[in-house]
């Protein structure tokens, strides 16, 4: 049975009508056009599909849309402004820290929410909240190499 | 399937990967292709691969078509590789190499990569083989570009070509009185004479001491769209009107579907069943309908399985059933004899190992998207050998090999898994059926089981030592 549900996605009301088991990362992808968030196994094991609601990492291919209803999404197409990248964009493709990049937007959305909450984290700290986030082409070191940079950048920006 | 037997030229491909000989051919005419890119130079380079050999068409001798570019009136340069981004980086090296002969900024060059219409059959992606074969030849085409450019500024200003100097795309005399760029040069008749032409032999490539963009660390030309969530993987593509397929997937290898019963799940909104001997599935507008419809479908459907010897028994199975003459091949260079070895060893090591089959377990799983036009179809996926999903789509549907276009978007990492075209099929004979294009994922389940792994092995060392004193 479908229903109507109303979630703001980067920023932006939006009415879905649509069975309520069906999981977000579904609806992104297929009803708003929103293909930046990778589907990767479906059974909240890789992380790939990360998205921010209300500021918290979900893994959208396990969260059914209909528990949704009035939240705040975030998803990797609604953090830069126009071309300029966010700080954690700008320091992954600095330091080219992916191979084909499947799994980058997810790694992103993850250090975006690391970084909220621990603004200085050690090295420890990162693979600690990074773990859930799986790259099958292996480029751990250059991932960490991008949050400690992207944690830098972050911190100098709040000392402006 | 057998493997027919090819010389060794030193590339050891992982064996599972030879097992099917690749022999679609087809070269767009030069007219079609200049509809698609624009007037211009038109260059190819040509060169036996060992490669292209090794899959059978060897007999083609000089003429396989290893690299193509073009430079268009509007200054555009093209260069179509049939080579394809799967993570490894060949995008930015193609890029450079050709940017680095043509002596213009990277940024200036468009890389096309694996669309059957565009594109050489250049075997496939795999085996290490883009920066040894694939790097020289657009080295060659794009610097025989760029001499017959040269060629024609030296004859319509009459002085020696070798006063003439290239930066940025701009050819200059060296009085520094005339200049004109690449694009208006492609316009001019004595280039037109040229329109098509292959790589004459002798052509010079810059030598390493003056490379200025090769051996550079040249960022991913996409990776903005990557850390942006833009790039489309095969995976994201959306075409109008499309469809989402979901494949019922029978409960182990080699089923048969005995019977299914269509009647409550004909009844859902918006849901087309396809049927096609075992090939079941249905195509519905989004893809949790889809599934939903196949999860009701297999809850009436009922197979016939065959006696699969148990997990726990493959490495005695193997043993029992292993055929003889499947191993190394030989590189001709053995010498000595095995048993004489072990009968004057002084020491002997024997161990057995057991080597379990291993997913390949890419991030993105496979993925496809079909259109039909009429009776042609253009598919969208990932594969790392995209003439091969083009062979098995023209097999598949009877086509003719222009009926058929494969294109593959920089693709989620492969690992030696996406060569086949089983998912390409699947999409196009969904989106026959429903009568609009249709996007496949397979899921997780799906991939793991799917048909490609490292194999299973079972293997015996025996080491050796000889010593004068022991
Ligand atoms: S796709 Fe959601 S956790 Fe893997
Ligand atoms: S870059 Fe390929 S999965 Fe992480």
């Amino acid at each position: 049975m479908e229903n109507t549900f109303t979630i703001q996605v980067n920023g932006r009301n939006e009415s879905i009508t649509t069975d309520p088991e069906r999981p977000l990362l579904d609806v992104l992808r297929e009803d708003l056009g929103l293909t930046g968030t990778k589907f990767g196994c479906g059974e909240g094991q890789c992380s790939a599909c990360s998205v921010l609601v209300d500021g918290k990492r979900v893994r959208s291919c396990v969260t059914p849309i209909g528990k949704l209803a009035g939240k705040k999404i975030l998803t990797i197409e609604g953090l830069s402004n126009g071309d300029s990248l966010h700080p954690v964009q700008e320091a992954f493709l600095s330091a080219a820290a992916f191979q084909c990049g499947y799994c980058t937007p997810g790694m992103i959305i993850r250090t975006v929410e690391l970084l909220e909450n621990k603004p200085n984290p050690t090295d420890e700290e990162i693979l600690n909240w990074m773990e859930s986030n799986l790259c099958r082409c292996c480029g751990y070191p250059k991932i960490l190499e991008a949050i400690q940079s992207a944690a830098k950048a972050t911190a100098k920006g709040d000392s402006q | 399937m057998t493997s027919p037997v090819r010389p060794f030229d030193g590339i050891e491909e992982e064996r599972y990967e030879l097992f099917e000989m690749n022999t679609s051919r087809f070269e767009l005419s030069r007219r079609e292709f200049l509809s698609i890119l624009g007037p211009g130079l038109l260059i190819l380079t040509y060169g036996s691969t060992a490669l292209a050999q090794r899959f059978g068409r060897g007999d083609r001798g000089d003429d396989s078509v290893s690299a193509r570019l073009h430079i268009g009136q509007d200054g555009t340069i093209t260069v179509m590789t049939g080579k394809v981004e799967v993570g490894q980086g060949s995008r930015a090296e193609l890029t450079q190499a050709a940017a680095e002969e043509l002596k213009v900024d990277p940024s200036h060059i468009r890389l096309i990569m694996g669309d059957t219409a565009l594109t050489p059959d250049d075997g496939g992606t795999y085996g290490s083989q883009s920066t040894p074969r694939t790097v020289p030849a657009i080295r060659r085409g794009a610097a025989a570009a760029r001499d017959i450019l040269i060629d024609a500024a030296s004859r319509m200003w009459g002085i020696d070509s070798e006063r003439i100097q290239v930066v940025e795309g701009v050819l200059k005399d060296s009085s520094g009185e005339k200049s004109i760029r690449y694009a208006e040069l492609v316009d001019r008749p004595e280039v037109v004479e040229n329109l098509q032409s292959s790589v004459p032999s002798g052509v010079e490539v810059k030598p390493v001491s003056e490379w200025e963009v090769m051996g550079t660390s040249l960022p991913r030309p996409n990776g903005k769209d990557i850390v942006m969530g833009n790039h489309r993987y095969p995976s994201d593509i959306v075409r109008p009107n499309m469809g989402y397929g979901k494949v019922l997937r029978p409960p182990a290898y080699d089923t048969t579907l005995k019977s299914i019963d269509p009647s409550e799940v004909e009844k859902m909104e918006g849901v087309t069943i396809v049927r096609d001997g075992n090939f079941v599935g249905c195509v519905a507008p989004n893809s949790f309908r889809a599934a939903k419809a196949v999860e009701a479908l297999a809850k009436t459907a009922e197979w016939e399985i065959p006696d699969h010897p148990s997990s726990k028994n493959l490495y005695s199975y193997l043993k029992d059933h292993a055929r003889e003459g499947g191993g190394r091949r030989s590189r001709g260079d053995e010498k000595g004899s095995v048993e004489e070895g072990l009968s004057n060893a002084s020491k002997t090591l024997d161990a057995e190992f057991d080597i379990a089959y291993i997913q390949h377990a890419p991030l993105e799983p496979r993925a496809a998207v079909a259109e039909w036009k009429g009776d042609r179809v253009t598919v969208w996926t990932g594969s790392q050998v995209p003439t091969r999903v083009h062979r098995e789509l023209c097999d598949a549907f009877d086509l003719e090999p222009d009926q058929a276009r494969v294109i593959i978007p920089d693709t989620g990492g492969g690992f030696g898994g996406k060569h086949t075209g089983e998912v390409a099929v699947e999409a196009a004979r969904f989106a026959r059926a429903a009568g609009k294009p249709v996007s496949l994922r397979w899921t997780r389940k799906k991939n793991s089981l799917g048909r490609i792994f490292v194999p299973l092995a079972s293997s015996k060392p025996r080491e050796d030592w000889m010593r004068k004193d022991p």
